[in-house]
């Protein structure tokens, strides 16, 4: 029986059919697909433009519905009204961030769950994505001044990968739209702490052995140059590197647990803090004063000292050096209180030795170190000015009781107006305004 | 007679070996206090501590088998200046220098009836730091050091910093380090330029004492450090291993905590366990929820995710940590994690029915 041209005509119409159906099932299942997207970043608070290379505001991007909760200084959401003291930037976690150089007001981050760098300009609550490459599970993310960048997470093995990339810039070919590539390398496995070497365009770090000790490394920013500066047969270290050129090895802290600390001078380890207690570092740039915090006996103490030879002096708050970053603010800015006039010849500004500390306002536990670095305990921190040229703290805020800020990881930008933080409750990303400073004069 | 007199020679000659003794003694003390003679008797200088470090206070006395110093006029010399005098002042508190300084100190006695005795010593301060850390095993990432339990090890350094006056800092090579553990010198470890050492942890609940020294080849130096190492019990801590962000090593749960999913993926993480990793096949887990024992992924046996769905959404999580070769460790810790919302009554729930017992 051959099919007749009639019955021909009906299967090409319900073929027909079926295919519209087919499409329009398809078009549904495709715009219900980019809700779940848009939902999903909703839910890691960004809107669903936020991936796209469009600029929006911080409040309404990133941290939209937070603001009630950290407003200090009136309605900031009022066009023209100052920003808040304390502004949260991100509600997703970050890995790390920095202040753009010789700025005050442009933040960039790395998130998290994606690896995806973004810049946040403060002032104007301007955020934009710079980066489109994908590095999931960030965990940690180390900035450069020049705007490369370390992004470091666990492989399937365990391993710690470490990527060092630059971001393009946006006349860069590389430039597409959603962002920007993020160029780089992955340098050796198991880098166990890195820094950039805050006076070139190095990295400096710490590499294991496979005998269990580790190796400081300076290395060039794509690893493909690197110098071994140190070797200990302990893998414990990390590093410190400031712009005035100087190199510092830590081992890490464990409460009680006697705490050195070495600066790396022509090949040899001259000590800096020795048989501290729960030792926590954090030395100046330009100046030979360090922060240091001891932990031991189930109470913390932050000691001072000005010069190498001084004697340290025990500040009256207790905190780790961790949770404190030192002024930036230097002389230039500087106010003088001496009217002119009265005034042979200027008067030199001394500047203040002044660090900012996140101090907890209670401690619960009576191995806060150990308890802290696995985030067993979370602080809720107050922020301290301490003057260690004065010998004076003042507490400069404390937040309300409600939003429990624990303080890891603090810079402050160079001109000494802002601190970043992240709240190590949830990895957030958080702003603290500092007024400015007066500088003393001398008579 | 010839009894008597064997007996007062034996007597004499006991005594004089003592002397000979003592004085060899006297002698075989560390190079950086050293001694001098004169023309009536030797006064030996004693330095407290042995082995002092730079600008440290250093107590020195004197002491002389024949004269009765405590009535002798006493002056103490520091770098040829006059630096204390005094009837009867045998002791001195005199601060070391720098690191790479030679203090000098002589001083004199003399007695009421015209005997007169000197001595020199000079102090070297020498720093000697000792370091350590474990073997047992911390996250990747984690800030802290790594503590000893039972069947790890510690690994341990020792910096030394020897500068003779006038010359640089003496090299490992040059240097004789001696390690001991709770007194005991550790003949295998110990040795030239043996600036490491790799030593057993303590046992259960114990604590070692482990002590270097360091001195100078040419005995020029020396200095010596102490730890007291304590063996923790490994810790076991549960994380939420995240889709999104990974092992969140910043939110340890607690013994009650809540979920805002239905659904998540737990990771333990054996703090200071001996371990090469949470996975490590000598590691044994031993998971359960509600009560109802867990098979291990055999892959990532350190995880575990449980789903709440169609239940009340409250999971006691229990979980107990042992080592297949070292029976000293073992941990164990349970959980009580509320999934969803709106869930506050336990009841419980089995969330593997297919795999129950």
């Amino acid at each position: 029986m051959r099919p007749t041209k009639k019955t021909l005509s009906y299967v090409l119409v319900l073929a027909a059919l079926l295919m519209f159906a087919g499409l329009g099932g398809w078009y549904f299942f495709l715009n219900r697909q980019a809700e779940t997207v848009s939902a999903t970043d909703a839910s890691r608070g960004l809107r669903s433009e936020a991936p796209s290379r469009s600029v929006g505001n911080i409040y309404n991007n990133i941290v939209s519905g937070i603001t009630s909760l950290v407003e200090r200084d009136g309605d900031e959401t009022r066009e023209g009204a100052s920003p808040p003291q304390l502004q949260k930037i991100t509600k997703t976690p970050v890995a790390g961030m920095a202040f753009g150089a010789g700025t005050s007001s442009v933040l960039y981050f790395a998130e998290s769950s994606t690896g995806y760098i973004f810049s946040a300009d403060t002032s104007t609550g301007a955020v934009e994505r710079l980066t489109n490459r994908m590095f999931p599970k960030t965990q940690e993310a180390v900035f450069s001044r020049d705007g490369s960048v370390v992004l470091r997470s666990i492989d399937e093995n365990g391993d710690i990968a470490s990527f060092a990339g630059k971001i393009a810039t946006s006349t860069s070919s590389e430039t597409v739209d959603g962002g920007a590539t993020l160029s780089g390398k992955y340098l050796e496995r198991n880098i166990s702490a890195i820094v950039p070497a805050a006076f070139s365009r190095e990295l400096l770090y710490i590499v294991k052995t496979p005998f269990g000790g580790a190796d400081g490394v300076l290395s060039s920013w794509d690893g493909m140059r690197r110098k071994t500066v140190f070797s200990s047969p302990l893998s414990g270290w990390y590093p410190i590197s400031l712009a005035d050129g100087r190199i510092f090895f830590v081992l890490r802290p464990a409460d009680n647990a006697a705490g050195f600390a070495y600066e790396l001078k022509n090949g040899s380890l001259v000590p800096q803090v020795r048989d501290a207690r729960g030792l926590t570092y954090l030395p100046n740039t330009s100046s030979a004063a360090i922060l240091y915090g001891e932990s031991g006996g189930g109470s913390l103490a932050l000691f001072a000292r000005a010069q190498n030879d001084a004697t340290s002096l025990s500040l009256p708050i207790r905190t780790v050096a961790d949770k404190c970053v030192w002024s930036t603010e230097g002389p230039a800015i500087a106010t003088t209180t001496t009217p002119k006039i009265f005034s042979k010849k200027p008067a030199p500004m001394v500047k203040p030795l002044v660090a900012y500390c996140a101090v907890p306002q209670f401690v619960t536990s009576n191995a806060f170190l150990n308890d802290w670095y696995r985030g067993a305990i979370h602080t809720s921190d107050s922020w301290w000015r301490v003057d260690v040229s004065a010998d004076t703290v003042e507490l400069i805020f404390a937040p309300e009781m409600d939003t429990p800020i624990d303080v890891e990881s603090p810079i402050m930008d160079d001109r000494g107006e802002h601190i970043a933080f992240i709240n190590a409750i949830d990895k957030t990303l958080w702003l603290l305004r500092i007024k400015p400073e007066k500088i003393k004069t001398t008579p | 007679m010839g009894t008597m007199m064997t007996k007062e020679g034996r007597v004499a000659a006991a005594g004089a070996l003592i002397i000979l003794s003592a004085v060899l003694f006297l002698f075989a003390a560390p190079a950086y206090a050293q001694f001098g003679n004169t023309a009536d008797g030797r006064l030996f200088l004693s330095v407290s501590p042995e082995y002092p470090g730079p600008n440290e206070p250093v107590l020195v006395s004197l002491w002389n088998a024949i004269i009765d110093l405590t009535g002798s006029d006493i002056t103490w010399y520091v770098n040829n200046k006059v630096f204390a005098q005094g009837v009867g002042m045998t002791k001195a508190s005199i601060a070391a220098g720098p690191l790479g300084s030679e203090t000098n100190i002589f001083a004199t006695a003399q007695t009421r009836d015209g005997l007169y005795a000197s001595g020199n010593a000079s102090i070297s301060p020498a720093e000697v730091d000792l370091l350590w850390e474990s073997d047992s095993y911390t996250p990747p990432l984690y800030r802290g050091r790594a503590l000893p339990s039972a069947g790890t090890g510690v690994r341990a350094q020792a910096i030394a910093r020897f500068k003779p006056a006038g010359s640089a800092q003496l090299p490992e090579r040059d240097i004789m380090y001696t390690w001991k553990r709770n007194g005991s010198v550790v003949a295998s470890l110990s040795g030239k330029g043996m600036s490491s050492a790799y030593i057993r942890a303590p046992a259960l609940f114990g604590t070692d004492i482990i002590e270097v020294a360091a001195s100078a080849i040419n005995g020029s130096a020396g200095g010596r450090a102490r730890a007291e190492i304590s063996s923790v019990e490994p810790v076991l801590v549960l994380y939420e291993n995240h889709p999104l962000f990974g092992i969140m090593y910043n939110r340890a749960f607690d013994d009650t905590a809540s979920l805002s999913d239905t659904e998540a993926t737990f990771a333990a993480v054996p703090y200071f366990a001996e371990a090469e990793n949470p996975d490590d096949p000598r590691l044994i887990y031993s998971w359960s929820v509600n009560g109802k024992k867990i098979p291990s992924d055999e892959l990532n046996r350190s995880e575990l995710t449980v789903n709440s769905a169609n239940s009340n959404g409250l999971a006691q999580i229990a979980l107990s940590l042992t080592h297949a070769s070292n029976l000293a460790m073992s941990a164990s810790r349970a959980w009580r994690v509320s999934f969803g919302s709106g869930n506050d009554i336990f009841t419980g729930f089995n969330p593997f029915p297919a795999l129950s017992e």
